[in-house]
């Protein structure tokens, strides 16, 4: 069977089309047209059916699927369309982490060389800064692990230049949140407040690790599609994954006293509440209790009693 | 609906235009007397802080979808006017007002840079763009306004600019001297505030913004005035 490739403004890539298989996968058929057009990489290759009329997107020929499934044609017409140079998943995520345990790391170390007013006067740190830094050691380590054993990505890759925006992201804002939480002028609030805020911050820590394990297992039964998350919080809010992370970093924004903490998860806590909307409004389309599909229940979306 | 949009709309920029024309006679004319900035500032300040900035609206509109502009132009042009005023002369008049600095030279021509031509850039740019806008809430704008809205920045813009960065120049060491805005440690939040810094990063944010937004304008005028859109005229 042949099947014409073509790009949106009806351009023809691979001139003669490619020959293929019902049987064939898309990833074989990816491969084939990079085997004619070697600067495409499968990653960045999406291919879609041409749109219906009155529609403005085709139906996506979806990696790890047969082209059997898609009832093409002889001579069918395939849009093309190049992603741009592709990194994985993992990839962004082990470097946007690292560099938040170096940068921190580097703060503490180093305070002769990043506050030189104070290099002749530097008293040891305090417990309090001490244990901020364990805390965000074990945080950034506890992402790094679950990065390679416990998350299931639903796309294997991303457009290079996140690579570089996430980077930045995470990597200035351990810079930000290190410089004041290192400073030699830095001032703990009473051993009390930091011993329980920061316990109840590994309690949420802990809670956020059992819903990443739950949202594994969601992806790990099948392979296809979104289900809705059940057990332990899931039963009360869409995204309690996100619901934790923002707990546990308010209780230790609490235990160490730091303005910088409070404005860090203050950012990353509305990008979270963007998500958390986006995949709730997506789960209640999807499961809209109709055609004998389940309805989704009722439920806060990341933040209760507020959201 | 539509019309209540229409005439907010139409209302917002004529009021906005007025205060921008008083504000640029003012420039204009103590400029010509000879006047120092420290004398016109006395004149201008309470216009220019209410005109100036009610354009916090404009982020507002652009947010609510009142209007189409996006969002992210919006918010850099005003905020960098904002920083201008509040930040720069307003916490350091006494500097910032003191003289001009040689800026602009073309050869033997040469602008020196200063308050007054900053008002004057600001003034002619707020006074051309908001009568603009303002005739576009009921005919199509002369053909006239639609040139100078979409040319006047291409000198208007760079004199700005570079006047902005005579006025930061100028205040500078004031604000760094007396530690304008500082917040320091140590305190209970463990948190600083380094205003100087701070200015020396806004200042390096141009770098980026300038070309950002110039080229930004520069789409527009040749989407609007370009050959392609003469037949619509």
């Amino acid at each position: 069977m042949k099947l014409l490739v073509q790009t949106a403004s009806g351009k023809e890539l691979v001139a003669g089309g490619i020959a293929v298989q019902p049987s064939d996968s898309v990833e074989d058929l990816q491969k084939q047209l990079q085997r004619r057009k070697s600067q495409y990489h499968p990653s960045r290759q999406r291919l879609s059916l041409q749109p219906a009329p009155g529609e403005k997107r085709g139906q996506v020929l979806a990696p790890g699927t047969r082209l059997a499934e898609y009832n093409l044609q002889e001579g069918q017409v395939l849009i093309f369309k190049d992603l741009g140079p592709q990194v994985g998943y993992a990839t962004v995520y082990f470097w946007e982490y690292f560099g938040p345990l170096m940068v921190y790391a580097l703060l503490f170390y180093r305070r002769d060389i990043f506050y030189p007013a104070f290099r002749s006067k530097l008293q040891p740190q305090t417990l309090t800064q001490q244990l901020a830094f364990a805390f965000w050691t074990f945080h950034f380590t506890k992402r790094i692990l679950e990065t390679y054993f416990v998350h299931k990505f639903s796309h294997g890759t991303m457009p290079l230049r996140n690579l570089f925006k996430n980077c930045s992201y995470y990597w200035s804002f351990a810079a930000f949140v290190g410089y004041f939480l290192n400073h030699p002028l830095y001032t703990p609030p009473g051993l009390k407040q930091t011993y329980i805020a920061l316990a109840f911050a590994m309690i949420w820590q802990l809670a956020n690790f059992r819903c990443h394990l739950i949202l594994a297992s969601l992806r790990g039964s099948s392979s296809k599609g979104y289900q809705i998350p059940r057990g332990f919080l899931f039963e009360y809010v869409t995204c309690a994954n996100y619901m934790c992370e923002v707990f546990a970093w308010v209780c230790f924004a609490i235990s160490v006293q730091t303005l910088a903490v409070f404005i860090f998860i203050g950012a990353g806590g509305a990008q979270m509440c963007v998500w958390a909307q986006g995949k709730h409004r997506r789960l209640r389309k999807m499961f809209d209790g109709q055609d004998g599909r389940p309805k989704y229940p009722r439920r806060w979306i990341m933040l209760p009693p507020f959201f | 609906m539509a019309s209540l949009r229409s005439t907010y709309l139409y209302l917002y920029n004529s009021i906005l235009c007025s205060g921008w024309c008083y504000i640029l006679y003012q420039a204009t004319v103590t400029w010509l007397s000879g006047w120092s900035p420290a004398a016109t500032w006395e004149v201008v300040e309470i216009p220019l802080k209410i005109f100036q900035t009610a354009a916090l609206l404009e982020v507002a509109h652009s947010l609510l979808g009142v209007v189409r502009a996006p969002l992210l132009t919006s918010v850099m042009q005003v905020a960098s006017r904002l920083w201008l005023l509040w930040g720069i002369v307003d916490a350091a008049p006494a500097a910032a007002l003191t003289r001009y600095e040689r800026g602009l030279s073309i050869g033997t021509f040469s602008l020196p840079v200063g308050f007054h031509t900053m008002l004057m850039a600001w003034g002619l740019s707020e006074v051309i763009r908001y009568s603009f806008f303002s005739v576009k809430e009921w005919r199509t704008p002369y053909y006239w306004l639609t040139w100078l809205r979409f040319t006047g920045f291409l000198i208007l813009y760079p004199v700005g600019v570079a006047s902005e960065m005579a006025m930061v120049r100028l205040a500078y060491p004031a604000i760094n001297d007396q530690r304008i805005f500082c917040f320091d440690m140590p305190n209970r939040v463990n948190f600083g505030l380094d205003y100087p810094f701070c200015c020396i990063v806004l200042t390096c944010l141009y770098l980026p913004g300038f070309p950002f937004l110039f080229s930004h304008m520069l789409r527009q005028r040749a989407k609007i005035l370009g050959p392609s859109s003469q037949k619509q005229q």
